[in-house]
This record gives structure tokens, C-alpha cells and sequence, in this order.
């Protein structure tokens, strides 16, 4: 034994763990359009709110001073994640156990040997024990914080433990159900693409109706939706209406619907962007053709670890000013990290230092009472962001050395290189379109944010550019089934 | 003194490809992920979690999709029985 492995220590518990079989033969195109669909409906289905909450959390309580509102509303977007129910945490913890461990392991902090089949299990096994060790850990944080209410029995507190806990095991599963090859390429980024795109569309088009004052008038989620049942209400005149579509900012508005929907536009033009390298075959002449080097090299990946350590900064600063410190004005611990100020009875601010790393609620809220926060903000989404992106392309087996070695295998070269000269020619561009893409990506989720989309700008960022990286894996697999497929029809493919 | 060799000629070239594939070989010795040991798992844009079958309790796919199913269900059950009887404890 060569001193003590991290990884070792998920050994007594891998018996327990529930492991989904690999499938004993392929799976059609068609299954898998199937469980993919399934694992997401039965995702987005876990919305549901928690039961064995404090009666008195509801809104009276919460109008009053102290209590304790959702203090991580801007990250909740990226991860899927609603607040007060079975997903609380969404699938955060599963994402960020894989990034942190995979990360860790590449930059050998962790010892594995991923040619040993042993330690390949061993990593997986402890991923997701670390995985389902977080939503544990983060429902206990939660329910002593006292966000579920403050007098909760020991009865409520162990069902919201099951709860939460439950349906953390059950995402764990349902990523691993895709993951295992059931579904399309990656369960994590298929459930919140799915969810995302959801969200959007309630944001956009949602008809259910929220109260909104103490009078009792109630207007539409979607903002275009409201927009046609204020041009129609009785208690506002035309103008106020349309004004009131464009700016209201309890719910979702017809300014960031559009400021949405023109971020994924540029995510869909930047993902156009990429480097054509001439490539030939060594094996046969004059076969010719280009590999493509996309700008956006790791995809949203970069801007999802940024947000994990956000996510990961914003929780332990929760612990210490609400667990330990009962975010107490006079207390050291606020003082020096910044407390929360609640808003709306729905979100709790961050307050100065804290409030650097927090996206403001608004572009005129930024500049008044934040000034500070667009340097720090975009510096760390964009610091971290390329650091990542630098590392990931190296270890993620799709570094330049790791191109070389497929065009090998496969009788491709350079034209116009040896084929020694192939890492060296790839080195030159695979490093440098990956840190730039993330760079550039992380700058469009910075301008999002700090003009108020309260964790939109960055999930709609992760979720388009997620679905064109499943996008491209789909397709190929579609056209890999041959046709055999009964959505041939409906996907519009013709001469099947 | 026997003079030096000369530079270049077949004997440089050896030793250029040894140290190239020396260092080819250290450098892949320890891959730092699944896919750089070419097993599958997350790719450049892809985030691949679970992917070995490793020991563990086995379940089949449908079964975990049906209990998370079942486990909303106990859930609303749970809400249903806190309508009814208006207190859960």
C-alpha cells in the first residue's frame, strides 16, 4: 500500500450504494428519446413543494422581520434548483462533486489510476457518495438556518431530512440512468437543459396567476401573457399597463424576457465560431476534409464551475452569518462578511462585502448601492471561468496531445505537417480557443447579470450552449441508427 | 582522445525518437481522467458522470424511474394526510 488514497475511503460504502446496470445490449434511438424524456418529466415533477414545513412560514410570517428567505436566488437558475421543494438544491450537488473530484484528480491531488477498472469504480462510487453526502449536508444547513420556520419539531425536521435527502438519492439516479448510456450523452446537462428551457418558457407564456398586492390582484408569470391581461384589466390605465409589462420586477418582465432571449442568440452565434483545420488522410490520396475546432471548447462547463464556487462561497457565508451568527447586525461574523437584507419577503440580499460576488437585482441597483460589484464580479466569473477551461481542456481527454493520438489511430494528419508536428500544430490552437471561449462566455454572463436577470442570463448561457453540445452527440447518433428510427418523419429528415 | 562524433547521422535521430517516445509514455502513464484513459466519461463539452459499472446495490433503470415516481407520489400522499387531519405531528 502506497500511503493513504482519498478515494479509499467510499470502499465501506459502495455495497450500499445503488448502481444502475449498463445495458446488456445498444439502446435504440428511440429508447432513448424515451428515457431521456422521462428522467427530465420525472425531474421537473419533483418540484413539488416540501411537505412538514412550519405552518406559520407562509406569508404572514414572513412580512415580518427575521425571517429567513432564500439567500442563493441567483444561482438556483443554473443548478434547477426551486426554492422550498424536493429540489431545493436541484442538481448541484451532482455537479459539483463530479467537476470538484474531476478537477482534483487532474490536478493529482487526488491518487487515481483510471487505468485500473478498480479505481475507475472507485472514483465513481465516491463521486457520488460525495454527491449524496452534499444534498444531506445542505438540507441540515438549511433546516437550521431556520429557512423552513424557526420552531420546527424534531418529527419535521427528520421528514424534511428524508425528503430532501430522498430526492437527492433519486437525481443522483436519474443523472445516472442517462449517464449509463439509457439516454443521450450527459444526465446532468440533459436535466437542466430540459428544466431550463422549462423555466423559460413559464418566464415567457406562464398563464397561472401570482397575488401581487394586499388588494388581491393577481397577474400572469409570463410576462407576455401579462402584457395582453394588463392592456385588459380594469385597475390600469393602457399605458400604466404597458409600462408595468416592461418593468415590473417581482416577476418576470418583457425587459428580460428580451434581454434573455438575446443572450442565447449570441450564445448561438459564438457558437458558430470555430477554427477549421485542413485534414487529410494518410491511408488513402485526396481524401480530404476539415476538423473543426469550436471557440466555445468546454461548452458552458467553465461558466457551471464558476457558479459552483459561487454556490459553494455563498453557502458557507449563509452558515456562518445565519447558522452561527443568526444574521445579527451587532455580531463580528456580520460585520466583517455582510449580513442579508430581505426583499420582496421572497429573496435575502447579500449585503457589502458579500454583495461583491452577488449579481445585483437590477441595473439601476448595481450602479446606486453596488458600485463595486461589476469589477469583482466579472473578475472572478472570468478568473475562474478561463483557469477552468485551461485545465479542463488538458485533463477532460481532448487536449491537443490527446487529438494527435485519435488522428493517429485513425489515419488523419495535417495537411501540410508531419505527423510528429500534429500535438505541437493543435497546442498552438485547442488551449487558446478554449480559454477565450470561456472568456468571452463569462463576460456575456457578467453583462446579463449585472443588468439585473437575477440568475437567467447565466442559466439560459448553460442551458443553449448545453443542449448544442447534447445537440451534436444526438445527431450524429441519430445518423448513426440509420433511419431505423420512428421520429424519422418528425425530425424532417428526408431520403432515410 | 578519440574524436567526437559528429553531429547528426542516424545515431541523432535514434535518440530523438527514444526521448520523444519516453516522454510520450511518461506523460500518458497516469491520465488524469476516464476519457484520457479512453473509457468513456466526460468529454471536452460534455460533463459524463457515471459511466463504470461499479459494485454496488444493482438496480434496473425502469425500477429507479418508477420509484422516483413512487417517491413523488408518497410525497403528495404526505401533503394529502397533512390536509386532512391539519396537523402532520
Amino acid at each position: 500500500m502506497a500511503g493513504f488514497r482519498l478515494i479509499e475511503l467510499a470502499k465501506p460504502f459502495a455495497p450500499l450504494l445503488p448502481e444502475v446496470e449498463l445495458p446488456y445490449e445498444k439502446i435504440g434511438f428511440d429508447d432513448k428519446v424515451v428515457y431521456t424524456i422521462c428522467a427530465a418529466l420525472i425531474y421537473v415533477f419533483g418540484q413539488f413543494p416540501l411537505a412538514g414545513l412550519a405552518k406559520n412560514s407562509g406569508l404572514e410570517e414572513q412580512g415580518s422581520a427575521g425571517a429567513v428567505l432564500d439567500p442563493i436566488y441567483f444561482v438556483r437558475g443554473v443548478f434547477a434548483a426551486e426554492p422550498k421543494t424536493l429540489l431545493e438544491f436541484g442538481i448541484f450537488p451532482v455537479v459539483s462533486s463530479a467537476l470538484i473530484m474531476q478537477v482534483l484528480a487532474g490536478l493529482k491531488l487526488v491518487r487515481v489510476n483510471f487505468k485500473v477498472r478498480q479505481d475507475r469504480e472507485l472514483f465513481q462510487t465516491s463521486t457520488k457518495l460525495f454527491a449524496i453526502l452534499q444534498y444531506v449536508v445542505l438540507a441540515n444547513v438549511f433546516i437550521f438556518s431556520g429557512y423552513y420556520g424557526t420552531a420546527l419539531s424534531v418529527f419535521q425536521i427528520v421528514l424534511l431530512n428524508l425528503q430532501l435527502a430522498a430526492a437527492g438519492l433519486f437525481v443522483t439516479l436519474l443523472v445516472e440512468v442517462i449517464d449509463k448510456g439509457y439516454g443521450f450523452a450527459s444526465g446532468a446537462m440533459a436535466i437542466t437543459t430540459i428544466n431550463i428551457a422549462t423555466n423559460f418558457a413559464a418566464d415567457v407564456l406562464g398563464v397561472n396567476q401570482i397575488l401581487v398586492d394586499s388588494e388581491g390582484h393577481r397577474e400572469a408569470q409570463g410576462a407576455v401573457i401579462n402584457l395582453f391581461q394588463s392592456l385588459r384589466s380594469s385597475h390600469k390605465t393602457i399605458v400604466g399597463g404597458i409600462v408595468g409589462a416592461f418593468n415590473r420586477d417581482y416577476l418576470p418582465n418583457l425587459t428580460t424576457s428580451l434581454l434573455v432571449i438575446a443572450l442565447a442568440g449570441a450564445v448561438c452565434l459564438l457558437n458558430n465560431f470555430r477554427f477549421e483545420l485542413p485534414i487529410r488522410s494518410t491511408r488513402a490520396r485526396g481524401v480530404n476534409n476539415v476538423y473543426p475546432i469550436r471557440l466555445l471548447y468546454v461548452g458552458g462547463l467553465s461558466v457551471l464551475f464558476s457558479y459552483v464556487l459561487l454556490f459553494y462561497i455563498h453557502i458557507l457565508a449563509f452558515i456562518l452569518v445565519q447558522v452561527v451568527a443568526r444574521n445579527d447586525p451587532s455580531s463580528l461574523l456580520y460585520k466583517i462578511i455582510g449580513g442579508y437584507a430581505s426583499s420582496n419577503n421572497l429573496l435575502y440580499v447579500p449585503q457589502f462585502p458579500l454583495s461583491l460576488l452577488t449579481p445585483p437585482k437590477s441595473f439601476i441597483e448595481c450602479l446606486t448601492r453596488q458600485p463595486f460589484t461589476p469589477f469583482v464580479f466579472s473578475a472572478f466569473m472570468i478568473v475562474t471561468g478561463i483557469w477552468f477551461a485551461g485545465l479542463w481542456q488538458a485533463i477532460s481527454g481532448a487536449s491537443a496531445r490527446d487529438i494527435s493520438v485519435q488522428f493517429k489511430d485513425q489515419g488523419i494528419t495535417l495537411t501540410g505537417h508531419r505527423e510528429q508536428g500534429i500535438t505541437k500544430e493543435l497546442e498552438k490552437i485547442v488551449p487558446v480557443a478554449s480559454t477565450t471561449g470561456a472568456g468571452i462566455l463569462a463576460i456575456l454572463v457578467v453583462v446579463g447579470e449585472l443588468l439585473g436577470l437575477k440568475g437567467k442570463g447565466a442559466s439560459i448561457i448553460v442551458g443553449v450552449s448545453g443542449a448544442f453540445s447534447l445537440l451534436e452527440l444526438i445527431t450524429a447518433e441519430f445518423q448513426q441508427s440509420g433511419g431505423q428510427s420512428a421520429l424519422t418523419q418528425v425530425l424532417g429528415v428526408t431520403g432515410a | 582522445m578519440s574524436t567526437p562524433t559528429p553531429p547528426g547521422g542516424q545515431r541523432t535521430l535514434q535518440k530523438r525518437r527514444q526521448a520523444q517516445s519516453a516522454k510520450d509514455k511518461q506523460q500518458k502513464q497516469t491520465p488524469a481522467s476516464t476519457r484520457q484513459a479512453g473509457f468513456g466519461g466526460s468529454s471536452n463539452s460534455i460533463l459524463k458522470l457515471y459511466t463504470d459499472e461499479a459494485n454496488g446495490l444493482r438496480v434496473d433503470p425502469l425500477v429507479v424511474l418508477f420509484l422516483a415516481v413512487g417517491f413523488i407520489f408518497s410525497v403528495v400522499a404526505l401533503h394529502v394526510v397533512a390536509k386532512i387531519t391539519g396537523k402532520l405531528f
